[in-house]
């Protein structure tokens, strides 16, 4: 690291002095004047003026004010966000006012592509770009939220309502099995920041490249689209106070059915005399408040914004959610006439999660419902907890989870970045910047002695673990604009270092003397002595990911568009003389209607790209051959020695895995753009993807190998429509719908073998109790990803067993949904506003693994368990068999958000200059015939896990589409908000 | 203009600064590499007991001790209603796939767990044969050869056809057994010799050489088709006769307590340990849940593994051995408080309380065995307090079955008048019943008498399968209770004797020159 600050001190100085003659271009006349709002006459802050053909500019004051040097001939170029650009020759005059349009069609607006922005209307890629007014609106916790259902292709599901599990995010279907199967995201041109670490308050804007042509500028972590996040900047002039602030409450949504307590006597359960509605017991209406403050003003060449936001979240599960602040300051400074410009953001967030238990949700539903809270004696004879204990195989009293044990952790993120641009020649500009990211954890685990949860077993059992993260990221790069009469020409090309490391330790250790302590007092633990004390720790090595980069964009009277990228990009983590990949785009796009007369069309433009991104190995050091000391001792001359044995079979051939793509797209707008729309047609091809595959055990260090392997392709069509139905003065209709359709085939798996029935093939089983080997999901080359297998159900025989086709590997079903559908409405009348959002998914299927465990009245189960009972319920059927009777279409409409909000009428005299109250509700309605307790898709899986074992951390790709028994249920949110301006 | 001259500068620059930050090595920092390990004894002895790291995962669930023993008339895991189904594959392994409505046995993931574990005993030792520092040291390279030979041996035993490679990357193709026993033969007699006669605990020595010789020439005529029992003989009697000190133990169940390590009755045991040799988890995979609070465990088992009444009932009510099954009541720890089960099945015990009884009669193989059924298998003791990694050795080779060994070797010889081999097996029931004396089992006149003989003995030792085998019983039916229940196996056919190549290892070699081919009848 020490090599990358002396890199930032040796480098900056240089460019510092290169600016210093560039100021000395001043010549000709000074020109002044206002820039005005035409909508209503106010003055503009903020409006960018440049002297055509030059880096010349300057910016408007806080009343619209300017006041610039321009050479003779000069045009003047205003452009503002939100407002139409305007040219204006300046002729003989010294006094130019001018009013701006405000752009409604948002169709001239400035899109971040990565290394810079380019006007909408440039664009040649499949880019999507959304401003904050279109973000979802609602209870948002997390920035994906924001987007939810919002951009075709863009699916961010997250089955159930746990506030401490992220959300899926996928761009355009699978486009990897290993590292990176969600998009980069690039916050404020830091690659791979975390979006943990910013509010969703403070962004200004999200842009989405979903093509490879588009994305291939970002290379090797571009394969699944790059989604860049723009965060609040300051305004030069008055100093803008922001405050924001709701309530939501979180209930239950939807629950697994169960049988009441007299149904379940009647179908032979075990009596044990109490009634008890468990799920009440461990669930309560999750209150969560969340208040922001954002400031922000500036003066002369000072602009700055800070935020401080505050959020305490609580799921609809007891002793489950977080509570986090997050800070973040922007400030942008120009100097020399704004020849040079820095700016620098910081963001720091630190979160306190409360993880709870889901398993306290899983055995609520399945727990014996006449089953006593608390033990009839007063203290159970065998844990000595006060709670009811059956004793018996994956089967623990809820109440006693939830209350006996505890489980939370905290985090802190820091990121700050820096960035320092010079304009060294006119349509030169030299841009430095330097992030770093550091991310802090600290985890504690404790499971009281008296817990038949985790905690008995060992006599009180504490975990603490630390997991420490850091990042760091130097760009160079040089941008150059050109105009040579009718043509554009911008030029970007620089170099990009990235390294990254992951180190932590963790400690396990049982047998306390008295749970008072917890696992803050590990020294206490008895296990040292007895020797069940476990250690672990892990470093990476410095992960380093280094590129040259390059784009060329052209444009033709904004006719023929034309672009370019080359990334050049090498890994630590490939085998030796497979570090480095090539990676590149072209695409282009014609404007048909400024080349044909097309009175009625406002814009028809047609797209075409092609790009080559790739994708960093799952994890570090698989191309080499290591060893590594074995749990395991063995002895030497009868004593105890260590075992260090090789850890995996190295692949040094290991090499960069690629996808390509081609995109079609079209641009539209109708009616002066009241209309307006998109359509894209890909097709994306991922191969060489890294998996860990069976090698010939006979002659190899090991049985499994990472290699790289196979290929999927992803074929898919998206829609977005945005139609302004009603612009009158006091009522506004407007209305999108964005639709993508997409299929993912497995085109290759292992190459050149046929595959056999028989092994899941890196699919995923039903899992105990009692269904281990029991693969649901198998991934067949020629097919979808991650096939749901299984006998087709035919029906029951007397004694109760499942009658089952032939084929017990006949196609039930797909765990990818085909289609995601997306559906705004936001309405104004006078002083009221009105958004509902509507989102649906179809074409999937889900595994109801609920219902596979416990809907068969199992002669064995019934006492052990309460059983499942949803409309498929057969009292026949007493084995607990797989098939295709478990197996649900998944399809499903849910109201994602209804916000109603009421704007006060505020005299002009008053301080305060907005102010809006809102009610509003997510998840209002889910329409399903998936008896589950949510029909998202399960994009990727956990695994199965029973009898208070830990739920995997990794989750598997290849098997899509499985309910388990560990998801968290759904909740419908209600809130109470208020947006304050002054 | 002179500014421009700066243009070159900055490109100069960062071209430079590129230069210098271009260097992507990946020096790992938490994995050894041959780099920086490997050099000193101590790192070498280290290197050097991995070739026994494999020998710990054979005796937990789902591997070679489940293959040796669940395939065979002494244990079965039945589906005990909504557990232990898992796929068919236990039941499936116990009925010799006739359970099974799919007909993808060589799918199962207990075959490529067993191969996969094996080889990578293989791999090491290929890998530690090239080893610089272990290279050229006779004593390491004979254990290494052994070791391997022991590998090969139980694979060819188990799987037929198993592909023979002695340099890690170079695969010499699928052997038949008759093949493979040459080669095991010739390693062992050229190393074992080679081996220490003195005690080396938890090592391979010359005695557990002479154990592995006289397990390949006993059953030389499965493999081969020619008898070697002289050979066989041999082999014993150099343990026998031998300066290694072993013995019987005086009381049969002190071979198997959970402090076992040392007895003078294992000539090769695997030393598992709750904290340093973690493996042996027998008291999870047999025992109730409510087990838990009988012995004080520190995790709660599943409820697996048991016996058959058949089997159960071949043994005298007085043999000692037959305290290896757990039946009956349940007590806690206290020995007095029953432990109960919510969900048991009163009137199969003719009793309504739930107090957790184990019976020896199994009501069905699957889909519903009661949860309680079964004799449980209890022949090493669960210390109070276990976790679930027991301390007790596993011994792979003990100087009882020798005798045993050596008796049916004389006895195939010479016929069932052999006066030694009765001798042996009047030694070793003359142990099972306290004294005086009350043995009730008549003398070995028949091989069923034999079989049923080394069955008692050996029980949960993991050498069933094997011995049925070479009786000519494993495709045998059996499986009849007291009250003729309909989950008994019928016969199976012949090519039963050999499990499937595991279908994962033919799919990885598929399309290479040594592609694997799957054995007849699968």
């Amino acid at each position: 690291m020490t090599k990358l600050y002396l890199l930032v001190k040796k480098v900056l100085p240089v460019v510092l002095l290169v600016s210093c003659y560039s100021m000395a271009l001043a010549q000709g006349k000074t020109v002044s004047g206002r820039v005005t709002s035409t909508d209503d006459g106010s003055g503009v802050p903020g409006v960018n003026i440049l002297e055509k053909g030059t880096s010349n500019g300057t910016v408007s004051d806080a009343d619209g004010n300017y006041r610039i040097t321009v050479g003779a001939n000069a045009t003047l170029v205003y452009s503002f966000v939100g407002y139409k650009t305007q040219e204006v020759a300046v002729g003989d005059r010294s006094t130019v006012d001018i009013g701006l349009e405000s752009d409604v069609t948002a169709l001239q607006e400035v899109v971040v592509t990565g290394y810079g922005t380019q006007e909408k209307k440039e664009i040649t890629g499949a880019v999507v770009s959304m401003k904050n007014e279109s973000f979802n609106k609602g209870a948002i916790q997390d920035p994906s939220q924001l987007l939810q259902g919002k951009v075709a292709g863009v699916s961010i599901s997250r089955a159930g309502s746990d506030p401490n599990e992220p959300f899926t995010v996928r761009m355009r279907g699978l486009t990897t099995v290993g590292a990176n199967q969600s998009p980069l995201f690039v916050i404020d041109g830091v690659i791979g920041a975390s979006i943990a670490n910013v509010d969703p308050n403070d962004i200004a804007s999200i842009d989405i490249l979903k093509d490879g042509s588009a994305a291939a500028i970002y290379g090797t972590q571009a394969s699944s689209g790059v989604i860049l996040i723009t965060t609040k900047k300051g305004k030069a002039g008055k100093t803008t106070v922001d405050f924001n602030s709701y309530v939501a409450l979180d209930e239950i949504n939807r629950k697994v059915p169960v049988m009441s307590s007299s149904e379940y006597l009647g179908i032979g359960g075990q009596n044990l005399g109490s009634s008890t509605n468990w799920l009440d017991q461990v669930t309560h209406t999750g209150v969560t408040t969340v208040n922001n403050l954002g400031i922000s003003g500036g003066a002369g060449n000072t602009v700055w914004r800070f935020s401080i936001n505050v959020r305490d979240v609580s799921g609809i599960l007891k002793n489950n959610g977080f509570d986090q602040i997050n800070g973040r300051f922007s400030l942008q400074q120009s100097a020399l006439k704004n020849k040079v410009r820095f700016s620098m953001d910081g963001s720091m967030t630190t979160r306190n999660t409360n993880y709870g238990f889901q398993e306290a949700l899983r055995y609520a539903t399945l727990y014996n419902p006449t089953a006593p809270i608390y033990d009839p004696t007063g203290k159970n004879p065998v844990t000595g907890s006060p709670y009811y204990e059956a004793s018996l195989f994956d089967n623990f009293n809820p109440v006693g989870i939830q209350n006996l044990n505890q489980y939370d952790g905290k985090k802190t993120t820091i990121n700050l970045n820096g960035k320092a641009e010079v304009d060294l020649l006119p349509g030169l500009t030299g841009i430095v910047t330097y992030a770093l990211q550091r991310e802090n954890g600290l985890t504690g685990q404790y499971y009281g002695k008296t817990s038949y949860f985790r905690g008995f077993g060992r006599d009180g059992l504490a975990y603490r673990n630390t997991d420490i993260t850091s990042r760091d990221i130097l760009e160079m790069y040089l941008s150059y604009n050109k105009q040579f009469n009718d043509l554009n020409l911008a030029l970007v090309g620089g170099y990009s270092y990235q390294q990254r490391q992951e180190e932590g330790y963790g400690v396990t250790a049982g047998k306390f003397i008295s749970d008072a302590l917890g696992y803050n007092q590990l020294a206490f633990s008895q296990d040292t002595p007895n020797g069940l004390t476990t250690l672990s720790s892990y470093a990476s090595p410095v992960q380093k990911l280094i590129g040259f980069f390059g784009r060329a964009n052209l444009n033709y009277k904004e006719t023929y568009l034309l672009s370019a990228s080359y990334r050049h990009e090498g890994n630590t983590g490939f085998g030796l003389g497979h570090k480095w990949g090539d990676f590149g785009s072209v695409s282009g796009a014609v404007v048909l209607n400024k080349l044909f007369d097309m009175p009625s069309i406002s814009n028809l433009k047609a797209r075409i790209g092609y790009g080559v991104t790739g994708n960093l190995p799952p994890t570090y050091g698989i191309s080499q051959f290591q060893f590594t000391q074995q749990a395991s001792y063995g002895y030497s001359n009868g004593n105890r020695i260590p075992v260090v044995s090789t850890a995996l079979a190295s692949n040094p051939d290991l090499k960069w895995e690629t996808k390509t793509e081609i995109n079609g797209g079209v641009d539209f707008g109708f009616m002066e753009n009241r209309l307006t729309g998109s359509f894209d047609v890909y097709q994306r091809t991922s191969k060489d993807f890294i998996l860990e595959r069976p090698i010939d055990a006979a002659v190899n260090v090991a049985s499994t190998q990472w290699q790289n392997l196979g290929e999927i392709q992803t074929t898919g069509v998206e829609l977005a429509l945005t139609y302004n139905a009603i612009q009158k003065s006091d009522f506004t209709w407007t209305t999108t719908l964005v639709a993508s359709h997409y299929k993912s085939i497995l085109k290759k798996l292992y190459p050149g073998v046929e595959q056999k029935d028989g092994l899941p093939e890196l699919g995923s089983g039903l899992g105990a109790p009692g269904q281990n080997n029991t693969y649901v999901i198998r991934n067949i080359a020629g097919e979808q990803v991650g096939t749901i297998v299984g006998p087709q159900y035919q029906g029951v025989d007397a004694s109760g067993n499942p009658i089952l086709g032939s084929d017990p590997y006949a196609r039930l079903g797909h765990g990818l949904p085909t289609l995601d559908l997306g559906w705004t409405n936001t309405f104004t009348y006078k002083n009221w506003d009105l958004n509902f959002f509507l989102r649906g998914t179809f074409g999937h299927q889900l595994v109801n693994s609920w219902r596979a465990f416990y809907e068969p009245l199992v002669p064995g189960q019934i006492n052990s368990y309460n059983r499942v009972k949803t409309k498929y319920y057969d009292p026949a059927i007493k084995t607990a068999s797989w098939s295709s009777l478990y197996v649900e279409n998944g399809d499903f409409v849910k109201l994602d958000n209804l916000t109603l909000g009421y704007n006060f009428k505020l005299g002009s005299g008053s301080a305060v200059s907005k102010l809006r109250v809102y009610a509003g509700g997510n998840n209002l309605f889910v329409i399903t015939g998936y008896t589950g307790v949510d029909p998202e898709a399960r994009l990727a899986d956990s695994g199965g896990t029973d009898n208070g074992a830990f739920n995997p951390t990794t989750k598997n790709p290849l098997a899509p589409g499985i309910d388990r028994r560990n998801n968290y249920f759904l909740a419908r949110t209600i809130t109470f908000g208020v947006n304050l301006t002054f | 203009m002179n500014r421009l001259k700066f243009v070159p500068a900055i490109l100069l620059t960062a071209g430079l600064v590129a230069v210098s930050c271009t260097n992507l090595d990946e020096n790992l920092k938490d994995k050894w590499t041959p780099a920086n390990y490997g050099g000193s004894s101590t790192e070498q002895d280290a290197l050097l007991v991995a070739m026994y790291s494999p020998m710990f995962n054979n005796y937990g669930h789902n591997g070679y001790f489940t293959l040796m023993e669940v395939s065979t008339d002494e244990a079965m895991i039945p589906q005990r209603g909504g557990d232990w189904y898992d796929g068919g594959q236990p039941q499936g392994i116990h009925t010799h796939f006739q359970s099974v409505s799919s007909s993808k046995p060589e799918g199962f993931d207990i075959f490529n767990n067993t191969w996969t574990n094996a080889f990578s005993g293989i791999a090491a030792c290929n890998r530690l044969l090239e080893t610089p520092g272990i290279k050229g040291s006779a004593g390491k390279e004979a254990e290494l050869k052994v070791m391997r030979a022991w590998y090969y041996y139980y694979l060819m035993d188990l799987f037929g056809n198993v592909p023979l490679s002695t340099k890690l990357g170079e695969n010499q193709g699928q052997k038949t057994p008759a093949q493979m026993y040459a080669f095991v033969e010739s390693e062992l007699t050229t190393n074992v010799p080679l081996l220490t006669k003195n005690a080396n605990y938890g090592r391979l020595t010359y005695w557990a050489g002479q154990a592995i010789l006289l397990k390949l020439y006993l059953n030389a005529a499965v493999y081969t088709g020619t008898p070697q029992y002289d050979k066989a003989i041999a082999a014993a009697d150099a343990i026998i006769n031998g300066t290694g000190g072993f013995g019987l133990e005086a009381t049969y169940k002190d071979i198997f307590a959970a402090k076992n390590d040392g007895s003078k009755e294992h000539i090769w045991a695997v030393p598992f340990d709750f904290k340093y040799g973690q493996g042996f988890n027998l008291d999870q995979m047999t025992l109730h849940y409510g087990s838990q609070d009988t012995y004080k465990l520190q995790q709660q088992p599943w409820n697996g593994y048991c016996s058959l009444e058949e089997f159960y009932k071949s043994y005298s009510p007085t043999d000692e051995r037959r305290k290896s099954f757990i039946v009956g009541p349940q007590y806690k720890a206290d020995g007095v408080t029953p432990v109960t089960d919510g969900s048991f099945e009163g009137a199969a015990k003719g009793d309504s309380s739930a107090n957790l009884f184990f019976t020896v009669k199994v009501n069905e193989l699957l889909p519903n065995a009661l949860r309680q059924s079964g004799a449980r298998l209890g022949k090493f003791e669960f210390a109070i307090g276990s976790t679930p990694n027991l301390d007790n050795d596993f011994p792979v080779f003990r100087y009882g079955a020798v005798l045993l060994d050596k008796a049916e070797a004389l006895f195939r010889k010479n016929g069932f008048g052999d006066a030694t081999a009765q001798g042996y097996i009047t030694q070793l029931r003359a142990r099972a019943f306290k004294a005086p004396n009350t043995n009730t089992y008549p003398a070995i006149a028949s091989f069923d008498d034999l079989l049923a003989e080394r069955g008692r003995e050996l029980f949960s030792e993991a050498w069933r399968r094997q011995d049925l085998i070479r009786f000519g019983k494993f495709t045998a039916a059996w499986g009849k209770d007291s009250s003729g229940n309909p989950w008994k196996k019928a016969e199976s056919d012949n090519h039963i004797n050999i499990w499937p190549i595991p279908l994962a290892q033919i799919t990885a070699t598929a399309g290479s020159a040594t592609a694997l081919k799957q054995n007849p009848g699968y």
